[in-house]
Formats: C-alpha cells, structure tokens, sequence
C-alpha cells in the first residue's frame, strides 16, 4: 500500500493547571518538568508519527486554560479535526468545568473525534474523582476515555495515538 | 519600514507570547522568541526573514481555517497604518513597505471597493500554488484600514490570486452593516 502523508490539527484542551503542557512535552519530547508555568495563549507543538502506513503531521495546539484567553481562544478551535479535554483526578473543579470546555468545542469545531483525558493518576493517595465518573462522562461526550500520568507516562502514547487513528478513521 | 514588528505585534496580541513563539521557532527565527522587537528591526531584516515567518504563519494557523490569518490581518493592519487613512492611502504606503516589484490598484474606494495587487509578495514569498485564494492575511488588513478609515464595518473576500494562477490578486470590500463603529 503507498503511503499517504496527513497533517492533523489537535486542540488540547481543559482547565489551568490540569497537566495539558506537561501531557505534550511526555507524548511529543518524552520530558517531563514538575515546575508550573501557564500557557500564555496557545503553544503550537509538531510531532510526527506513523500510524499503518500513514506518515501523520500533528499539529497539537496547548490551549491556554486561563479564563484571561476567552475572548480571543474561540479562533484556535477553528479547524481542529480532534480534541483531547483534559482534567485533573486530584481537583473536582476541574472535571466540573469539562462540560464548559466540551461545549466550546461543538460550538466552534463542531462534531470533531475526541478523547477525554483523566490526568495525574499518579497521585493516587489525593485521588478525588474515580473511574466510574470519568467514564459516565466520557460516555456522555460520545469520547474515548484514558487515565493518564504526564509524570510516569501512563497511557499519554496510547492516547495520542488514539486520536490520531480515530481522525484518520474520518479522513 | 515596520512590517515585520507590525506582524510580530499581531502576532503577539492574537496567540500570546507562547503562540507567537511557536511560529518563529517553526520559521527557524529563534533570535525572536522572547524579544521585543522595535519598529527600527526591520531595517536590519532581510527578505528571507520575512518570507520565512510568513510561512510558518501559512503552515501552523492556516491549517483547516482562514479566521486566524484573518485576524492576524487585522491586528497587523492596526499597527501598520496610523488612524484615518483613506484606503488608497494605506495600500500605497503597503506597497511602498513591501517594496519589489508590487503594483497596487484600487479600483474603486466608496463602499464596494476593489483593490488589486500585482506581483504580490505575499505570494511570492510562500511560493504558494493553492487551489483556492490564500491572501487571508492582506484581506483582514485591508477590512481593517477600511473600517479605521470610514468608521463602519466590513469584510473582505479575495476573488482572484496569483497563488493559484491568477495574473494578480484581487480583493473585494463589503460594508457588513450601517452601524457606526465606537471607536
């Protein structure tokens, strides 16, 4: 089979502070640094990889989480093919607001394939928000469901691959 | 000559510091992150340069949408050219900042306006061959010196475009509504 090449545009997406830079720099670089500096708009990152015999360009967009964006974060959304929401397991705010940010996404990328992400899994003994709840959620978003940890690694490869693939599916 | 900290600024004030960032390091200009870059750097800033940081903006923002090479217009346009310009004015001041080979016509400039670029060096410089018009960045800057211009609103569609084999590009300017703009 000949290979194709494909450009994808991923917004990365959640509350300040959920992990979403730090969820990047694990999949794209295999880093990871415990200091917390916020995003200050949007930080675009490329990652390549091959997916079958797809060679695939990911443009990941880290968008800022910080309310301070609003006005102007509706254009980074503008032709995304996917989204990953992330939340933090650690603080129930920030899976409280997950429906805000899914609502955003429909509204300004439209019926795009998406993942929900459950951040810092790591930190099982301050652990808040539990399985069942992310999934009942996932369920609800009509998205894929992976706990993850930016710090170890867990899951990040799988999650990014999967919604590469699951673009690639609708391409 | 202030284009291209014009662009920065735009750049700058639109993505944030970070987005901003993004697109010089894919455009290979790291000397830039992080930096203030005064009106004066221009001076020193080679056509390879600019070329560069205009496809990287092409590559990163303008994958599967227009609004935000648009917007960048825009804000570029804002910081480009002082208030009250009439169009003719600024698109001869754009013609003289870009400088080459550029041949800037305004055919018309009441409500309805159409401005055509020859040997626009937006699409030299990306070397573009595109299926469709891709000057989303001059359509924004020219919406916004006709709306600092007139007070009212507008939009711009490019109709024609040297990207995709025209012999030039060409812009049309709508009024979008009669309300007059607070300023």
């Amino acid at each position: 089979m000949a290979e194709r090449r494909y450009v994808f545009k991923i917004v990365v997406i959640g509350d300040g502070a959920v992990g979403k830079t730090s969820l990047i720099a694990r999949f794209a670089e295999k880093t990871f640094k415990a200091e917390y500096k916020p995003t200050l708009g949007t930080n675009i990152i490329i990652k390549e990889l091959k997916v079958g015999s797809n060679n695939i360009k990911l443009l990941l967009w880290d968008i800022a989480g910080q309310s301070k964006w609003r006005d102007v974060r509706h254009l980074y959304y503008r032709g995304a093919q996917g989204c990953i929401v992330v939340y933090d397991v650690t603080r129930p705010a920030t899976f409280d607001s997950v429906s805000e940010w899914y609502k955003d996404l429909i509204k300004f990328s439209g019926e795009v394939p998406r993942i929900l992400l459950a951040n810092k899994v790591d930190l099982t003994d301050i652990r808040k928000i539990q399985q069942e709840d992310g999934l009942r959620l996932a369920e609800e978003m009509t998205a894929e469901y992976y706990e993850t940890s930016a710090k170890d690694g867990t899951q990040v490869n799988e999650a990014f691959e999967t919604i590469s693939k699951l673009i690639l599916q609708k391409t | 000559m202030i284009v291209f900290s014009a662009l920065l600024t735009a750049l700058n004030e639109l993505m944030g510091r970070d987005g901003k960032n993004s697109v010089l390091r894919y455009a290979g200009l790291e000397e830039y992150i992080n930096q203030e870059v005064p009106p004066s750097v221009d001076e020193s800033v080679s056509f390879d340069t600019f070329s560069a940081l205009l496809s990287s903006m092409q590559e990163l923002l303008g994958h599967g949408t227009h609004a935000i090479l648009y917007e960048s217009g825009r804000k570029f346009a804002l910081y480009l050219t002082p208030f009250g310009y009439s169009l003719t004015d600024a698109v001869s001041k754009l013609a003289n900042w870009l400088g080459g080979n550029v041949i800037i016509n305004v055919e018309k400039d009441d409500d309805e306006g159409i401005v055509q670029i020859k040997n626009n060096p937006f699409c030299l410089i990306k070397e573009m061959v595109s299926k469709s018009p891709s000057c989303h960045l001059i359509s924004g800057a020219l919406a916004k010196i006709k709306e600092e211009s007139t007070g009212h609103n507008y939009f711009v569609k490019e109709m024609l475009c040297e990207s995709k084999g025209d012999s030039h590009c060409e812009f049309h300017i709508f009024k979008r509504s009669e309300v007059k703009k607070d300023g």
